[in-house]
């Protein structure tokens, strides 16, 4: 498929002669028939070789992932805390003050954080933090600082996501007769909620953490462009305007592969948490 | 996980650490090289950072012309054909490595040499046999490239080349290290460690991506280094322009050119951003082989109903000038010091004329634009290129009655199918590497690959070919006005506007040079009150 749409990894404003063409296409085996290509391509990943990029001269696919990566994981891994920081206690917060004024300002807040596109986000904090207060560094990779607000961008819709699934599992599992029966006890609210409830009010959020994750930490292309950050997502967007073909493919498959790892950590902690579903 | 923890600990170690560098200037580059490998590179960015890294046989002054670089003299034969170029004493790598006339042999050689894959080897041409050589027809040692000595490197040539001081200033040409690159083809351009050069400054870091950096530090081996000034240069790559310019206003940069383009005419009033001429056109082409722009009258008609004013003035915004001809300002003329567009005088008026277009569309056979065939304009997916094609769309309509169809493509679909001739008009622009008129104008020799347009006119090759051989510089320059005259008769390119770049620059800063070929040069730069 990639190969189906015009152009290669060496077409260029500027015209290079055909018989040059020819002759780098050589250097790179994109001569050979792609069924070739194809076969040698499985060769090398079945020995974690990704090939080298067409795009970045020098670097190979792997060596790029092994360079953006931790910068897209620490985005990444700052944005996932936050949102479960910021859900879990709107979720529960909401849910116990069930259509009162609590209720209502963090189901907003929920709301618009869904409905904001977060490129609309990142430039107004770009506007505020950035030019107007000047605190942050913008557009080039400084470290610790320069992710915190890429992670606020990053982890706001997950937070407002996050908020309404534990306010609606809350809810759900407040009205069951397990929990009156807690109350009846005489068990304190307080352990009633956090211990009783929450257990299994979290089973539709962990579902949900498991590709969250997996999408968070191998980067935001929006994101990643406004505030200038290093990280793979980019890579992913730009390798197919580059045809890159090798980058394509090579984060297609790490993509690929974290999304079932993390799906599988998933599965495994519902098995802990959830009674009703045993490994066997 | 353990080396994933690691990257990220040591990533946080090297950004406090470069935050304690002294004399260090902050550029947007604004884009990730593809490669800084000068053999093989072919774009802006690489080349900005090749000759802040690297030096040839010649360097670029501060006016744009070639200066003595790592060669301090050359002598000329009577015919013009063999070139020997003397290099100072003491040259050295940046690894402390002697640095030889061998190594530039070994460069130019690399270029031409078929398995190096290099786009540019065509540029290495001129040099005798060394076409036949790329082509299998010649052995390397046919081609006319030798060191007699460590000092002496002489350069014999297959035909006259008007531009050989500027080429020999030019990254293609630049030295190389075999024992280095060739354990190592692909990448040792990559890595800081490989990556050894003989410039004002060397690599001492590169990370990829949008964020990313490269890092560049004094080398001082330099010939020259006594004059460079600052300690490190770090080349960002920020490609938002709205976040560029964040960044500036917070200090964190010192020098771009990525300002956002609606706010560009009110920085330029401000006196914010500085604007000069770039060496850069923006065009259409004709499919000149194509119904019915193969009526020399319709592609006038097309280029007459167009008001370039209005264009320069409320809609590409940033100081660029209304195209009168085919090769923009900042060129020199037959009188060095008179400009090459001056001297051409004007082809095309920057208004419109209306009557005229619709005089010459109805003699070519479309009285008000009836009868007249569907034509696309075609140009490739970005917002001023959209703006640009729907302004030409309507200038079109209201003057000619005519509606051209629109079509975007993604740019390397956009670049294959006009390559291809798949196109009625197109949209086009240029960057010329040297302030030479022929840059531009053998694009639409009958020969050229470039020739999208499909121009045939055997007149004109020949001028063109008169003046790529011709080493009378009046002579040759007048050449190329008769050309520049022919192609504006025929007009298989409809001149648009001359490009005008834009920068901001820190009042920190001063003697950062940018050149009309756009090259950022930092060898003469300061950094004030520090």
């Amino acid at each position: 498929m990639m190969r189906a749409i015009p152009g290669g990894p060496f077409t260029d404003a500027k015209a290079i002669p055909d018989f040059v063409i020819e002759k780098m296409n050589e250097r790179y085996g994109l001569n050979d028939p792609l069924i070739v290509q194809y076969g040698k391509y499985l060769l090398n990943i079945l020995r974690l070789d990704l090939g080298p990029s067409y795009r970045y001269e020098g670097m190979t696919v792997n060596e790029i992932i092994a360079q953006s990566f931790p910068v897209s994981c620490l985005v990444g891994v700052m944005a996932l805390i936050l949102s479960l920081l910021i859900g879990i206690p709107a979720g529960i917060i909401s849910a116990l003050r069930r259509g009162k004024i609590q209720d209502r300002l963090a189901m907003i807040l929920a709301t618009l954080g869904v409905t904001i596109p977060n490129f609309v986000i990142a430039s107004s904090l770009v506007y505020v933090f950035a030019w107007h207060l000047g605190w942050v560094t913008v557009g080039f990779w400084d470290g610790f600082s320069t992710a915190v607000l890429p992670a606020v961008t990053l982890g706001l819709y997950p937070a407002a996501f996050i908020s309404r699934l534990v306010r609606s599992g809350m809810l759900e599992v407040l009205g069951q007769d397990y929990i009156r029966t807690a109350y009846a006890k005489g068990l304190s609210e307080r352990s009633v909620i956090y211990v009783h409830a929450l257990k299994n009010a979290m089973i539709p959020v962990l579902t949900y953490l498991g590709p969250l994750t997996a999408g968070i930490l191998t980067g935001s292309f929006v994101i990643e462009q406004v505030y200038g950050v290093p990280g793979l997502g980019t890579f992913f967007v730009t390798s197919i305007t580059n045809r890159d073909y090798t980058m394509i493919m090579g984060i297609t498959i790490f993509y690929s592969a974290i999304l079932v790892a993390f799906n599988m950590i998933t599965d495994i902690c519902l098995s802990f948490v959830d009674p009703r579903i045993k490994l066997r | 996980m353990k080396k994933i923890l690691t990257a990220l600990i040591i990533m946080l170690m090297s950004v406090s650490a470069s935050n304690a560098a002294g004399k260090e200037i902050v550029y947007n580059l604004g884009i990730d090289p593809q490669t800084i490998d000068p053999a093989l590179n072919t774009a802006l960015d690489g080349a900005i950072v090749d000759i802040n890294i690297f030096e040839g046989l010649l360097r670029i002054n501060f006016n744009n012309e070639p200066e003595p670089g790592c060669a301090e003299s050359w002598d000329i034969s009577p015919d013009g054909l063999k070139w020997t170029f003397h290099l100072r004493e003491n040259l050295r790598w940046s690894d402390g490595k002697p640095l030889t006339a061998s190594h530039f042999r070994d460069g130019i050689l690399r270029l031409i040499t078929p398995e190096t894959g290099a786009a540019y080897a065509y540029m290495g041409f001129f040099i005798k046999n060394s076409e036949a050589f790329y082509n299998g027809k010649a052995e390397l040692n046919d081609v006319g490239i030798s060191a007699p000595d460590d000092k002496t490197l002489i350069i014999e040539l297959e035909r006259f080349n008007p531009l050989m001081l500027y080429y020999m200033a030019f990254p293609s040409f630049f030295p190389a290290r075999m024992d280095i690159i060739s354990g190592n083809p692909r990448a040792w351009a990559a890595k800081p460690e490989t990556l050894i050069s003989n410039g004002p400054f060397k690599l001492e870091s590169w990370t990829h991506g949008s964020g990313g950096e490269i890092n560049i530090v004094k080398n001082p081996e330099y010939w020259d280094a006594e004059n460079v000034k600052i300690d490190k240069v770090r080349l960002v790559m920020i490609e938002d322009s709205n976040t560029a310019y964040a960044s500036f206003k917070g200090g964190r940069i010192d020098f771009m050119s990525t300002i956002p383009s609606l706010m560009k005419p009110l920085l330029i009033k401000k006196g914010e951003a500085e604007v000069s001429h770039s060496l850069t056109v923006i065009h259409c082409l004709f499919n000149v082989t194509r119904k019915p722009f193969d009526d020399a009258r319709v592609r006038r008609a097309f280029s007459l109903a167009v008001d370039r004013k209005i264009l320069t003035d409320k809609i590409v915004l940033g100081g660029h000038l209304p195209a009168t001809g085919a090769v923009c300002y900042g060129i020199p003329g037959t009188n060095a010091s008179e400009d090459f567009r001056t001297e051409g005088g004007e082809f095309i008026s920057p208004r419109a004329d209306i009557e005229e277009a619709r005089r010459l569309l109805a003699e070519a056979g479309y009285p008000d634009g009836k009868g007249f065939p569907n034509v696309t304009y075609k140009y490739s997916t970005s917002k001023g290129g959209k703006m640009l094609a729907e302004v030409l769309q309507g200038m079109w309509k209201t003057a000619l009655g005519i509606e051209v169809g629109l079509s975007n493509e993604e740019w390397k679909v956009f670049l294959t199918t006009t390559h291809n001739g798949d196109f009625d008009i197109a949209s086009f622009g240029w960057v010329m590497d040297f302030p030479d008129a022929a840059g531009l104008l053998e694009i639409f020799m009958s020969n050229s690959s470039n020739n999208e347009s499909r121009h045939n006119n055997p007149e004109f090759d020949s001028l063109m070919n008169s003046a790529a051989v011709e080493r009378d510089r009046v002579k040759r320059i007048n050449y190329l006005h008769e050309a520049e005259k022919i192609l504006m008769k025929d007009l298989p390119v409809m001149p648009l506007y001359f490009v005008s770049s834009a920068v901001m620059r820190s009042s920190r800063v001063k003697g950062i040079y940018l050149s009309p070929t756009d090259y950022v040069i930092f060898r003469g730069a300061e950094v004030l009150g520090n």
